[in-house]
């Protein structure tokens, strides 16, 4: 193993630990408040994080996903594709945290509440 | 040593190599739950014939192995990730190598990051949301241990095979 190898894999870690901490003190600095539901870039609802909600999603393609949104916490139930990975996700709660199903183009995110400059701006760059 | 390595035959090993090697990942199970975070022992075949024979052998196997190995195991969907993620994968694998600064385990880690970022671009492109964001970090991480792994693995197979292939007419 050379020196310059060392180096490479050193970069790469402080990236990514430079990248996560940006992440949670510049771009998405608030705990959670509304659950988006996005396919592509069009919202398709979106609603608080303090609802108890079951929510069936069909895509044009027939394929289908369960979200359930349950004591602050939403979470893919049931989903048809074969990998099952956007179950495997688990449970989010925190803004920016996010869901998402490649298959059916579903992605789960929790936005900013309180109408608050994240949840604007992601807005935005969803449109 | 190198030039021994074009003759077709040793290209058909070394693909058939690789699609062992992607069966033998999907027997694997995976604990980790992001989408895109795998060991990509298919690589190992890929870094192989970079050493042994060439970048362009190089390119034209992890092509053809990303579509064999697409079909056999797994979907239309995985091939578009995985062409994204091998496409920046082998132009930094090619880039680290040509510097010559860097041991084997280099040129695959950097292999690794680069699969694992270029795998969310195409993400980012398919889901546009920033919440992907929060994936890089974990991705970038993954990207240079599971590198390590294959790269230490390659550099001994390298080392055994140059062994071998002296003794071949």
């Amino acid at each position: 193993m050379k020196k310059n190898d060392l180096l490479f894999a050193g970069a790469a870690v402080a990236a990514a630990l430079a990248l996560f901490l940006l992440g949670k003190i510049f771009l998405f600095p608030q705990e959670g408040g509304v659950v988006s539901v996005y396919r592509g870039k069009e919202l398709l609802f979106s609603c608080p994080l303090t609802e108890e909600r079951r929510e069936e999603i069909v895509s044009p393609d027939g394929g289908k996903n369960v979200l359930v949104i349950q004591n602050g916490e939403a979470y893919i139930e049931d989903a048809d594709c074969p990998d099952k990975l956007c179950m495997r996700q688990g449970r989010i709660a925190k803004a920016g945290e996010t869901l998402v199903c490649l298959p059916h183009r579903l992605s789960v995110t929790i936005e900013g509440g309180e109408g608050s400059a994240a949840r604007g701006a992601g807005t935005d760059k969803n449109t | 040593m190198g030039r021994l390595l074009k003759k077709p035959a040793y290209m058909g090993l070394l693909l058939t190599f690789s699609l062992i090697l992607s069966y033998v990942e999907t027997l694997l199970p995976m604990p980790f739950a992001l989408p895109g975070m795998k060991l990509g022992l298919g690589n190992l075949a890929v870094l192989l014939t970079l050493y042994l024979a060439g970048g362009r052998e190089a390119f034209l196997l992890n092509l053809l192995r990303i579509l064999l190995s697409g079909f056999l195991f797994g979907s239309l969907y995985g091939i578009l990730y995985s062409m994204a993620g091998a496409a920046l994968s082998f132009l930094a694998m090619l880039a680290a190598k040509g510097t010559g600064r860097f041991g084997v385990a280099g040129v695959s880690m950097a292999g690794g990051v680069f699969h694992n970022v270029g795998q969310l671009l195409a993400a980012a492109l398919i889901v546009r949301t920033k919440g992907l964001f929060w994936y890089l970090p974990p991705l970038l991480l993954s990207g240079v241990v599971t590198g390590f792994l294959i790269g230490a693995a390659g550099r001994e197979t390298l080392r055994a095979l140059s062994g071998l292939f002296r003794r071949l007419p």
